[in-house]
C-alpha cells in the first residue's frame, strides 16, 4: 500500500462516481403546481400570517380600555369633588334643634306634623324676621291703643299675653314702675278682640299672618287669648311690652289724669281735709314722677 | 447535485438563513420562511419519493402527505436535528407504510431472482454504446428493482449525498445496516450495466 495514499474513507463505496454520474442523467422530476398550491395552502391554514398591524391590532383594545377606565375615574373622581358633603348626623341635629318653619298659607294639619324636607336654613332665617315683624307689630299696636276706649286695654292685654306672663286686664291699671325691656309680643289672634273698629283696625296691622297658624307657632298650649288672659296671674313687676318713655308720656292705666288729681287735692285742702289731701299727692307723685307740680302742691309739706 | 441543505433560494431579501431559522421563524409566524423552506426542499424530496414509490401517484401522495405532517409536527422540530434529515425520516416511515399496503416488500432473493430472470438485451448487446435515454431507462429500472430498503438507502446516498450515519438515522437502523443496504444496491445497479 501506498503510504502516500489516504486510507480509504469506511464511508466510500467502490464504483460509487459513476453510479452517481448515471443517476445524475435521470429527469429531474418535480412536483406539479397543482401539487405546490395544495401544500403552500395547508401551511398558510396552519399557521397564519402574523405581520405587524396584526400585532398592533391586539395591543388596540388593551389600550383602549385602559384609557376608557382612566377617564371613568377621572370623570367620577370630578364630580365627586364638586358635590357637596353631606353629613346625615349633622344634618339631623340641625333639623331637630330648628324652630318650626313659618308657613305663610299652611293648613292646620300641616302645622301638627313635622316638617318635611324642611332645610336648616329657612327656620332660622324665620326667627329674626318673626321677631322683627313682632316688634313693628307691637309699635304699631301701642299707637292704636293710646287712642282707642277702655276696651282697647284688651287688645294690648292680648299682645302682652304673647310675649311674656303678664298681669291680667284686672290688674293693668296699676302698671309696673321701671319695668324691664319685654321680648316682642306676637300679634293677638282676632278671634279674642273685642269687636271695636279701632281695635279691628289695630288687631288688623298686628296681625298679618293667619291666627290658628300663628296660634300654633307660639304654642301656648292650645288655650285661647281670652283664656290665657284669665289664667295669667297678677304680676306686679311684670314686664311692660311699652318702653320707658312711653310710659312717662302717657300712662295707659285706668283712672284721673294728673290734672284732674291736682284738682281733687285742692278740694280736699278747700274741704279741710289735709290728711287725705296729703296722701293723693303722695299717689299723684308716685304715679307720675315727672309730673310738673303746680306751686301750692309743691309747696305743701305733711 | 446541490445540497439540500445548502441555501440557494433567493426568496428572501435578508441574509439567506439555514434551515433551522426558517424553520422557527415559520412556527413564529412568517409564511414567508415555509415558502423558502418548502422551495429549498421540494425537488429533492419529490425525486426520492418518485424513485421509492415507482409509480406517479403514489409519489404525489407521499409527497403531500409528507409535507402536511411536517406542518402538523411543526411545534415539535427541533432545530438541533437536521431539517433534511426530519423531512427524510417523515418521509421513509410514510413510504415505507406504502410499501406495505401495496405489496409485499420484496426482499434481497427475491429481487436478484427478478432481476436474474429480467431480459436485459442491452446487456446481450454490450459492444453497442448505449444512448442516452437507453441509459437513463436502464438506471430507472435498475432502482426500480431493488428491494425497497436498498432502493431507499441507494436513492438517498444519491439524491441527498448523506452519510451513512444520516442514512441510518432516516432508516431507523444502524451505520452498518446502512452501508451494507448500500453496498448491496450499488452492486445491483452496476450489474444492470455491466
Amino acid at each position: 500500500m501506498n503510504p502516500n495514499t489516504p486510507p480509504p474513507s469506511d464511508d466510500d463505496l467502490p464504483d460509487e462516481q459513476e453510479l452517481a454520474a448515471l443517476y445524475a442523467r435521470l429527469p429531474r422530476a418535480e412536483p406539479d403546481t397543482a401539487l405546490d398550491a395544495a401544500v403552500l395552502a395547508a401551511a398558510e391554514r396552519a399557521v397564519p400570517s402574523r405581520s405587524t398591524p396584526a400585532r398592533r391590532r391586539s395591543r388596540w383594545p388593551v389600550a383602549l380600555g385602559s384609557a376608557a377606565v382612566l377617564v371613568l375615574a377621572v370623570g367620577v373622581g370630578w364630580q365627586l369633588r364638586n358635590a357637596p358633603i353631606r353629613d346625615p348626623l349633622s344634618e339631623r341635629a340641625e333639623k331637630l334643634a330648628a324652630p318650626a318653619p313659618v308657613p305663610a298659607a299652611a293648613p292646620p294639619a300641616a302645622a301638627e306634623s313635622e316638617p318635611v324636607s324642611t332645610p336648616a336654613a329657612p327656620p332660622k332665617l324665620a326667627a329674626p324676621a318673626v321677631g322683627a315683624r313682632l316688634a313693628r307689630d307691637q309699635a304699631r299696636t301701642t299707637a292704636a291703643a293710646n287712642k282707642a276706649t277702655p276696651q282697647r286695654p284688651a287688645i294690648v292685654a292680648q299682645a302682652k299675653v304673647f310675649s311674656a306672663p303678664m298681669a291680667p286686664p284686672e290688674a293693668l291699671p296699676a302698671p309696673a314702675p321701671a319695668a324691664p325691656p319685654a321680648p316682642p309680643a306676637p300679634p293677638a289672634p282676632p278671634a279674642a278682640i273685642d269687636p271695636a273698629p279701632a281695635s279691628a283696625d289695630a288687631l288688623r296691622d298686628a296681625q298679618p299672618a293667619p291666627a290658628p297658624a300663628e296660634e300654633a307657632m307660639y304654642g301656648f298650649n292650645g288655650h285661647t287669648a281670652t283664656e290665657r288672659r284669665a289664667d295669667t296671674p297678677v304680676m306686679s313687676a311684670a314686664p311692660a311690652p311699652m318702653t320707658q318713655g312711653a310710659i312717662a308720656a302717657k300712662p295707659m292705666v285706668a283712672g284721673l289724669a294728673p290734672d284732674d288729681r291736682v284738682g281733687e287735692i285742692r278740694r280736699l285742702l278747700d274741704q279741710g281735709n289735709r290728711a287725705e289731701a296729703l296722701r293723693k299727692l303722695a299717689e299723684l307723685r308716685r304715679l307720675y314722677p315727672a309730673y310738673d307740680l303746680p306751686q301750692d302742691l309743691r309747696d305743701l309739706k305733711p | 447535485m446541490p445540497r439540500p441543505n445548502a441555501v440557494t433560494s433567493s426568496a428572501m431579501d435578508a441574509p439567506l438563513a439555514d434551515d433551522a431559522s426558517l424553520m422557527l421563524a415559520w412556527v413564529g409566524g412568517d409564511a414567508a420562511a415555509f415558502k423558502v423552506l418548502y422551495a429549498r426542499h421540494k425537488d429533492p424530496l419529490y425525486r426520492f419519493l418518485l424513485k421509492t414509490a415507482k409509480d406517479r401517484t403514489q409519489a404525489d401522495e407521499l409527497f403531500q402527505e409528507t409535507w402536511a405532517r411536517v406542518i402538523a409536527a411543526r411545534d415539535r422540530y427541533r432545530p438541533e436535528a437536521k431539517f433534511s434529515t426530519w423531512l427524510l425520516q417523515i418521509a421513509h416511515n410514510l413510504a415505507i407504510d406504502g410499501f406495505r399496503r401495496q405489496k409485499p416488500l420484496a426482499t434481497s432473493d427475491e429481487a436478484d431472482a427478478i432481476f436474474a430472470n429480467q431480459a436485459a438485451p442491452e446487456r446481450e448487446q454490450p459492444e453497442q454504446a448505449l444512448s442516452e435515454f437507453e441509459l437513463r431507462r436502464r438506471m430507472q429500472q435498475a432502482i426500480e428493482s431493488l428491494p425497497d430498503d436498498q432502493r431507499e438507502t441507494f436513492v438517498l446516498r444519491m439524491e441527498y449525498e448523506l452519510s451513512l450515519e444520516d442514512i441510518a438515522a432516516i432508516t431507523g437502523v444502524g451505520r452498518e445496516t446502512a452501508k451494507s443496504r448500500l453496498r448491496y444496491a450499488m452492486a445491483r445497479i452496476k450489474q444492470w450495466f455491466a
